[in-house]
């Protein structure tokens, strides 16, 4: 089993774990895993605080993490990432439905109708808000739309919560509510910070402080995004590198995590800038009698056409914070030199801010500043999300957005229409960056299929041909035995060696993709099948091994 | 692994950038020297004059009645021996936020102002120093119209007193001028005045703008309480407006102001409270207050870029000039300035400023300022 092999390689060092891969079995009886064994108590796990200034400085700086990039560490033999604490299968796997996308997270309809009852609140800081429980008891975190752009933060988190969601993450609940000001009282006893954050008694002033800075419809209510709590006890926000020392779950770097690294084309589909540190949250829950940290992405407000207090800046997804070329040409320059993103132009629509799909180049895309897990990410980290990428059908991308209840029809469809755009881009940036090949079967009879996920996208023509070479592997000592010549059929389909099959146990093939306009297809796909009675199995797959 | 990791569990330890980090996030030790509410210290103080040196200012500050009121008590001093004491009552928000009511009295030592003589002509080895002294009691109305507009007025008394200069790099004022060369050299009296204003601000981000405008309007009548020779009106106009380009990445800033002094009949304009020309935000290619007189013009012209987030550049030209008339603000024998600037910034505010004079004047002349420039 390559992940538990993995774990003890981790120990050591990476360059161990790399060379680990040669020696002992490759796989066990229960490969391919679905689920991560995170068989430790986390309980002893405490708070940590983070600086967001520190964040960016070692980031932009001081290239945090480490930068090798080997090859993803928490696959399981199928180079799939195993459920967990940090991520669950759900787009493109067979149960999930359209439905279930659109449906996302939520597990209700938001705060109840009824009073709601203020329990904190900030009014300083970039975006004020407040936290409430409503009739139910249910406490939601509630955020407004700057007045500039009405239902521009709101509509983009709940959209990229959805989308999150259904990609795997850990995410809230987020709804689109109403606020009516009659119906929101304070709870005794609330305190709110004052100018020298000291606790004083809040008042009803300071609520209407609070929707002063909020975007008001003209019937006088506010639209608000409502985030339910999350389950848990919160314990600070988890960084795109290194391990938290004090959750014994936690071994697998972040900035070798499969999800983590793909992450990176997610973030780019939905303009997700700022993917990072701070925008995450780990909370310790009781899952199966057992104290966990569960990972989540929180904070979608900074997404699609969103800079959560105004319209995204033209430089999101463009360019870091800080980067030196360009600032030295423009200053050198006097400014006459014109960064080309710094032109490009958007539609009229305030519920939408700043988003495009025609200027957007997914492999040029850029968070706010440089995310380890992404600077680590490898081709087959980025075609491993581009495949899950590729399974939102342009019902669900509509169904999602529908989801935030724009009020003006044409803002719904130019972000879903941008959407569906974009996610063309993305899918053919990284589902043609490596050997596309995917869903290899070996039936009893021998015959191999395969497909190949660029062309089920409709992101590149077929392949001219594909090169097979088959061998008989040794598990025991993890070694191919090559038999016969390389094959080269045209289409996705193969007859294996009739002697090949005969007393194996364990066969692979090893599959390359020759398109004059695709270099990187012809990186190597090994597939690897089990015997099962009269059939075979897929229980293993390395792409770019 | 995991097992091994579960017995080697260790608390997260923050490194030494990192801790000081988040101690300022987390305590925000400017707030601790400067609270809101209560004992304060802070770099610099209320309308510290230009040229006065780095300077430091403490006191106490609260607000009263459940925030309805305020009162603010602060001293404040330079390394020039500038100084300030000031105390200050308000209700700041009156009439659902848009009426405030205050008084203040002040009483400001300024050791060692600069003086060249009045006029377009003055020398630049004629530069002396002056005492200016004043105190003054002020009560003030302010009403907020609508989002941005405010309009009011202030009624005040207002006693000065000039002398030598204790600047010993140059000339105390009598030693070059006299009473003739710098009208009110000689004897100053008390004041009253009351003046009325008007504001429309506009601009996207006050303390760094790129967008939108600044437009105010100031008139005061000042009354000789004791000698009846300086019985005078000013009226000043100070207008700004920003045209942004490539989502405010590009800045074309002007501003304009004029500054006009006029004494009634047969009176005169007491040199101390004649407008001046020169300086980080008026005339870059002369020092700060380099030329006096009755009128005042001053253009300025920015092209802004942003290099990154955090720095913006600048090319300015400023044009100025003083007059005794108002008539003769006109385009002829302007005093120019051409020159470069930065200024690190965030979103909402320059922290510092480097400008660079390089043609005009005196030049090459240079600025570090911790504000904007307009």
């Amino acid at each position: 089993m390559r992940t538990r092999r993995v774990l003890a390689a981790v120990a050591v060092t990476f360059a161990l774990a790399t060379g680990a891969r040669t020696a002992g079995p490759k796989f066990f009886g229960d490969d391919p895993i679905p689920r991560d064994p995170e068989t430790q108590d986390a309980s002893r796990a405490q708070p940590i605080d983070s600086s967001e200034q520190f964040d960016f400085i070692e980031n932009s700086f001081l290239k945090a993490g480490d930068r090798t990039a080997p090859h993803a560490v928490n696959v399981n033999t199928l180079d799939e990432v195993p459920d967990s604490s940090w991520f669950t299968n759900r787009a493109g796997t067979p149960d999930w439905t359209l439905a279930d996308t659109v449906k996302g997270p939520d597990s209700e309809n938001g705060p109840a109708e009824g009073a709601w009852t203020v329990v904190a609140a900030k009014t300083e800081g970039i975006t004020p808000g407040m936290t409430i429980r409503d009739a139910t008891g249910a406490k939601y975190f509630l955020k407004f739309d700057p007045p500039s752009n009405p239902e521009m933060a709101s509509g983009a988190e709940v959209i990229a919560t959805k989308f999150f969601h259904a990609f795997g993450y850990h995410v809230p609940e987020n709804y689109v509510a109403t606020l009516r000001r009659e119906s929101l009282g304070i709870a005794a006893g609330t305190t709110i910070a004052d100018e020298d954050r000291r606790p004083r008694r809040m008042e009803a002033r300071d609520i209407d402080a609070i929707l002063e800075k909020a975007a008001r419809r003209p019937d006088g209510t506010y639209r608000v995004l409502a985030s339910r709590e999350l389950p848990g006890r919160p314990l600070g926000h988890f960084r795109y590198y290194g391990t938290r020392p004090d959750d014994a779950n936690d071994i697998y770097p972040h900035e070798h995590r499969r999800e983590l690294r793909g992450m990176l084309v997610f973030a780019a589909w939905l303009n997700h800038d700022d993917s990072r540190s701070i925008n995450t949250l780990d909370t310790l829950i009781t899952q199966d009698n057992r104290a966990i940290l569960r990972h989540h992405l929180i904070d979608f407000g900074s997404t699609l056409g969103s800079g959560s207090t105004r319209a995204q800046s033209t430089r999101a997804g463009n360019e870091f914070l800080w980067e030196s070329r360009p600032t030295l040409i423009t200053m050198l320059t006097l400014g006459f030199y014109v960064r080309p993103w710094v032109k490009v132009r958007y539609p009229d629509y305030p519920a939408v801010g700043r988003f495009e799909a025609n200027y957007f180049m997914p492999q040029s895309w850029k968070p706010e500043y440089p995310n380890p897990a992404f600077v680590n990410a490898r081709p087959e980290d980025l075609f491993w999300a581009a495949r899950i990428a590729s399974t939102f059908t342009d019902d669900a991308v509509r169904g999602i957005v529908a989801t935030a209840r724009f009020s003006d029809p044409r803002a719904a469809d130019y972000v879903a229409e941008t959407l569906i755009h974009r996610r063309h881009k993305v899918l053919e940036a990284w589902l043609n960056a490596t050997n596309p090949i995917d869903n290899a079967r070996l039936d009893g009879t021998g015959r191999f299929t395969f497909e190949n996920a660029a062309v089920r996208a409709g992101v590149s023509s077929p392949a001219e041909r594909y090169v097979i070479e088959w061998s008989r592997f040794d598990n025991a000592t993890s070694t191919h035995h090559r038999l016969g010549g390389e094959m080269t059929v045209t289409e996705p389909h193969a007859q294996a060696p009739a002697a090949l099959l005969t007393d194996a146990e364990f066969v692979s093939a090893r599959v390359r993709a020759f398109h004059p306009d695709r270099p990187a297809w012809s990186q190597a796909v090994v597939v690897y099948f089990q015997r099962t009675g009269a059939q075979w199995r897929l229980i293993g797959l390395e792409r770019n091994p | 692994m995991r097992a091994a990791k579960a017995g080697n569990l260790q608390t997260y330890e923050p490194g030494r950038l990192e801790k000081l980090l988040l101690y300022i996030e987390r305590e925000d030790p400017q707030r601790k020297i400067a609270p809101w509410n209560g004992f304060y210290l802070d770099y610099g103080y209320t309308d510290k004059p230009l040229g006065s040196g780095i300077g430091f200012s403490g006191g106490y500050r609260h607000d009263l009645f459940e925030r309805r009121a305020r009162v603010v008590f602060e001293t404040g001093a330079t390394w020039r021996r500038y100084s300030l004491v000031r105390a200050d009552f308000s209700l700041p928000s009156l009439a659902r936020d848009h009426l405030e009511l205050g008084v203040e009295a002040t009483d400001r030592h300024n050791p060692e102002e600069d003086f060249y003589g009045l006029g377009s002509t003055s020398l630049q080895g004629n530069r002396v120093s002056f005492l200016f002294d004043r105190r003054e009691v002020q009560g003030r109305a302010v009403v907020k119209l609508i989002d941005g507009l405010r309009i009011g007025g202030r009624m005040a008394w207002l006693g000065t007193d000039v002398g030598g200069g204790s600047d010993s790099r140059y000339p105390s004022i009598e030693q070059v001028f006299t009473d003739a060369d710098a009208p009110g050299l000689d004897e100053q009296p008390n004041y009253s005045y009351g003046d009325l204003f008007a504001e429309f601000d506009r601009r996207d981000e006050p303390g760094n703008a790129r967008a939108g405008g600044y437009y105010g309007v100031l008139w005061r009548r000042y009354r000789d309480l004791d000698l009846g020779r300086y019985n005078f009106g000013t009226i000043e106009a100070d207008l700004q407006h920003f045209f942004p380009i490539f989502d405010k990445k590009r800045v074309f800033a002007v501003r304009g102001r004029v500054f006009s002094t006029d004494a009634d009949d047969g009176q005169v304009v007491p040199f101390y409270f004649r407008p001046t020309l020169g300086g980080n935000d008026t005339l870059r290619s002369v020092r700060d207050f380099r030329f006096r007189d009755t009128n005042v013009l001053a253009i300025n012209a920015e092209y802004r870029w942003e290099a990154f987030s955090g720095l913006d550049m600048a090319l300015f030209a400023d044009l100025g000039k003083v007059a005794p008339r108002f008539a003769d603000l006109d385009s002829t024998d302007l005093e120019r300035a051409y020159g470069i600037g930065l200024r690190f910034n965030t979103y909402k505010a320059v922290l510092l400023r480097l400008d660079v004079s390089l043609v005009g004047g005196e030049s090459p002349r240079y600025f570090i300022k911790f504000d904007k420039a307009f």
